[in-house]
């Protein structure tokens, strides 16, 4: 960090002040998330197609899944981004504290998303819904569930690996705040993973109705 | 350097209504609408979506150049779906899912037909 110039600034000698610096963190994480928007939309786009052409099979491999569980997850995530957006608001006032005691939920509740997904998974493991030579799925037999299956680890795979790496991130912003580098003029770093910790959350938005909630009322 | 610092109160408020919102598509998935169900449940999904960027990522204190770069990407997303089904929907795919049963049904007779004695050696593979 900014060894040329001063050490406990922040700035780095590539530009004039903070205000330039947020600006270009900003519009960089921004590209960023609009080249995950895509990497996610082909999954979405797949799904759709899928959909159109297996609306009964995606129905009935739908209803199987746990809604419990699900919904839960749902919820998880939700307080998991307001824990995230408490802690960017703590790095704005200039509470350290407050930015790794908010951050710390953080990593409990999405380490909690990850936990009852593995118990999802598990489950899909030993019900042979795993798509592969061993799939099967007796209620609903053919190409049409076991594209909705593939299609469901790969969607809800790639999301969790996001989540995964949001929490090694999320540890190495409470490391960096225990250091003592966070302060009122600065938290960019917080206010990033911010950024991509709720964009996670907006893809699992969009994942829990379209994976758990296709049809829930036959 | 200044940020727009919200009050705790709106973060908490825009919790609610995602939790709220949560309930709402679960409980609305469990009433027949008929192809209004995955309209409804779009739509509320829409609707968090965007509360979670305009107050939880701050897209509302963003400069106008943040803005665009925020419309931009759902935008390009709009495209490649747009492109992608004006292919397949002005396909028969309707008839897909029968189709599927009808060339698998097909099969199966053939390969009983192909495994029946004195009917040449090939085709049986299971």
């Amino acid at each position: 960090m900014a060894k040329t110039s001063d050490k406990k600034s922040p700035l780095q000698h590539h530009f004039v002040h903070l205000n330039q610096q947020y600006d270009a963190s900003q519009m960089g994480m921004w590209a960023f998330l609009i080249t995950e928007i895509l990497f996610f939309g082909a999954l979405f786009t797949a799904y759709i197609v899928y959909r159109l052409m297996y609306p009964a099979a995606f129905g009935a491999a739908s209803s199987h899944l746990d809604i419990t569980l699900g919904a839960f997850n749902t919820a998880v995530l939700i307080a998991s981004s307001l824990t995230m957006a408490l802690a960017v608001h703590a790095g704005h006032t200039g509470s350290t504290r407050g930015i790794i005691k908010n951050l710390i939920w953080t990593i409990v509740l999405g380490s909690v998303f990850l936990g009852v997904k593995a118990i999802e998974y598990s489950h899909k493991f030993h019900e042979h819904l795993v798509p592969g030579p061993s799939f099967s799925f007796p209620l609903y037999p053919g190409a049409g569930s076991e594209l909705f299956f593939s299609l469901y680890f790969a969607m809800t795979g790639l999301h969790a690996f996001h989540m995964v790496i949001g929490i090694i991130g999320l540890f190495i912003l409470i490391g960096m705040a225990a250091k003592g580098r966070f302060n009122q003029e600065y938290s960019t770093p917080v206010e990033m993973m911010g950024l991509y910790w709720h964009f996670v959350d907006i893809v699992w938005i969009f994942l829990f109705p379209l994976l758990y909630l296709v049809l829930r009322h036959h | 350097m200044s940020h727009t610092v919200d009050s705790l109160k709106t973060y908490y408020l825009i919790f609610l209504a995602l939790m709220v919102l949560t309930a709402v598509t679960v409980g609305a998935a469990f009433i027949d609408f008929g192809p209004l169900n995955i309209s409804i449940a779009m739509a509320i999904a829409i609707l968090k979506g965007c509360l979670v960027l305009w107050f939880f990522m701050h897209v509302r204190h963003g400069n106008p150049l943040l803005k665009i770069f925020a419309v931009a990407g759902f935008l390009w997303l709009v495209i490649l779906v747009a492109f992608t089904l004006q292919d397949y929907v002005t396909r028969p795919w309707q008839d897909f899912e029968a189709n599927q049963r009808w060339i698998k049904h097909q099969a199966t007779h053939f390969e009983a037909r192909a495994a029946l004695p004195g009917n040449a050696s090939h085709g049986s593979a299971h």
